[in-house]
């Protein structure tokens, strides 16, 4: 059982808080919770991490995504008290030097943000894709976005931004796979945003 | 958007668990992935007094290739003119069985599992919730718009669930009975799911169209055929977003073993009831169900190594 949560037989049904042991980027923290406590307030309200955004707050928005035990997760989807034992990862550790990551570095370069919501989402799990897939085509990237929503750049800078880091990390290699992927999103329509590639910096 | 208070149990053993379950079953959620669960408890949609957390059991995230038991597929063969009313018999036939844990991108990473299995997993959430959300919960949450439900209806796969006193199966065929509703009682715990693969003159596809991957499908249909000397013998076909619960289209398979896949989406389209909501009617649910039946079917069709029978052709 975990610690502190109540035994089976003749338990009354209710609410109490459990003590969890969390690493959150790379830092030790011990922490009672209640067990309604969604990680994505755990960490905003708790922690003081606002960085994780709260958009949604039903899985849908994908500005709250962050990394438990490596693993992405949508922060409102989970309970702060199922983290226990776990390393959490959050925008905040990325540039934990001071330094920008690639991708932080290529999304400000392709304008790949403006009013910054999405952003710390999409950093993290675009980074969780090209960990996996360094190589990621652009239809895989698409799909990635798929869930995260953002209402100002039109996703295309954003796309093109984690295209750039994907094709340095692939070192160029990956010349010419544009053409043979186009079987994946048959059913699907065109899960793009806006056809005209025209400047999304003008993005309202 | 907060939950309701709970208590929080988290078994480390399986038998831990069925106790848990036997005690507090009827007011207790099991929670997996918990992808489809915390959101309604944030909405409070549900408020379980208790929420019995099954992620550190054991054993419960392997995948195993091997003989499951399952039937030829024959929706149309056993009579299946009454929508789910597809016989299954208990032949053993190759497979994969999926562990209630197994997450659905871990899936979608598994080479070998059966072609409908394969192509339904990325359309099951977007990439994290995909990272987090089960197999075994989306089966035994029965969403009327899961595409999982579908696909386990479509290839006549089965769900093993234990209690503290038995272990049964429960073919795809018994499992939906409502919105959301199963037969799997509050003491019971789904442990694994059985998928048969395809095998020689078996072949089996799925489509989907959804507004954005990942989001809510509009309509899904999946369809198993099993084909002999270029001609259809048996075939199943199912979908979902168009009732109360995920379906198996007995008409539909039984035109498609008569007359292909445009019979089928007309045999579809006749069938099924189609609901309306502020994404699409309930006309156009309808519509678009028989052709997505007709497109899995071309595919499945030449999966499974039979000519195209009609103008649409066999290429997806």
């Amino acid at each position: 059982m975990a610690e502190g949560a109540p035994m089976a037989e003749g338990a009354p049904m209710v609410e109490r808080p459990i003590s969890i042991v969390v690493e959150v980027n790379g830092l030790r923290r011990r922490e009672h919770v209640m067990p309604r406590l969604l990680l994505s307030d755990f960490l905003r309200h708790r922690l003081g991490l606002t960085g994780t955004h709260v958009g949604c707050e039903h899985g849908v928005c994908g500005a709250c995504t962050v990394r438990v035990d490596g693993i992405p997760a949508r922060a409102c989807l989970m309970f702060a008290v199922q983290t226990d034992g776990c390393a959490i990862e959050t925008v905040e550790g990325l540039a934990g030097t001071g330094e920008l990551t690639p991708l932080q570095r290529a999304l400000h370069e392709a304008h790949g943000l403006q009013c910054g919501f999405c952003t710390p989402g999409i950093l993290i799990a675009a980074g969780d894709l090209l960990e996996r897939r360094p190589g990621a085509d652009r239809a895989e990237i698409e799909a990635l976005l798929s869930g995260h929503v953002c209402r100002c750049t039109g996703y295309r800078p954003i796309v093109d931004a984690i295209e750039r880091v994907a094709r340095d990390a692939a070192g160029h290699t990956a010349r010419g796979d544009h053409a043979d992927d186009a079987d994946d999103a048959d059913a699907n329509g065109d899960p793009g945003g806006p056809g005209d590639p025209g400047d999304p910096g003008e993005a309202a | 958007m907060k939950p309701a208070p709970f208590a929080y149990l988290r078994p480390e053993t399986e038998d831990e668990a069925l106790d848990l379950l036997r005690e507090h079953g009827d007011e207790a959620r099991i929670l997996a992935g918990g992808q489809s669960l915390v959101p309604l408890m944030s909405m409070r949609r549900v408020s379980p007094a208790a929420v019995v957390d099954i992620t550190r059991l054991p054993g419960l995230a392997e995948v195993r290739d091997g003989q499951v038991a399952g039937a030829e597929v024959g929706g149309a063969e056993a009579g299946g003119a009454e929508v789910g009313g597809a016989e299954v018999g208990g032949t053993e036939v190759a497979g994969t069985e999926v562990g209630a844990l197994v997450t659905q991108y871990g899936l979608e990473q598994r080479a070998g599992i059966d072609d409908a299995l394969r192509e339904c997993l990325p359309y099951t959430g977007h990439y994290a919730t995909r990272h987090r959300g089960t197999v075994g919960g989306s089966i035994a949450y029965g969403e009327p718009r899961g595409e999982l439900p579908v696909v386990l209806l479509a290839l006549a796969g089965r769900a093993r669930v234990r209690s503290r006193d038995a272990e049964r199966e429960i073919a795809a065929d018994e499992l939906y009975v409502g919105p959301y509703a199963t037969t799997l009682r509050a003491d019971e715990l789904l442990v694994s799911t059985r998928w048969p693969a395809a095998g020689l003159g078996r072949g089996s596809a799925f489509t989907e169209l959804a507004l954005r991957q990942g989001d809510f499908t509009l309509a899904c249909a999946a369809c198993a055929v099993t084909v002999r000397d270029g001609a259809i013998v048996a075939a199943r076909v199912a979908v979902g977003a168009v009732a109360d619960r995920p379906l198996l289209v007995g008409p539909a398979a039984e035109a498609l073993v008569a007359d292909g896949p445009r019979a089928a989406a007309a045999a579809t389209r006749a069938t099924i009831p189609g609901y309306g909501d502020h994404h699409a009617s309930a006309r156009y649910r309808r519509h678009l169900a028989g052709e997505l039946v007709a497109d899995a079917a071309a595919r499945a069709i030449a999966r499974a190594g039979g000519a195209p029978m009609t103008e649409g052709g066999a290429d997806g």
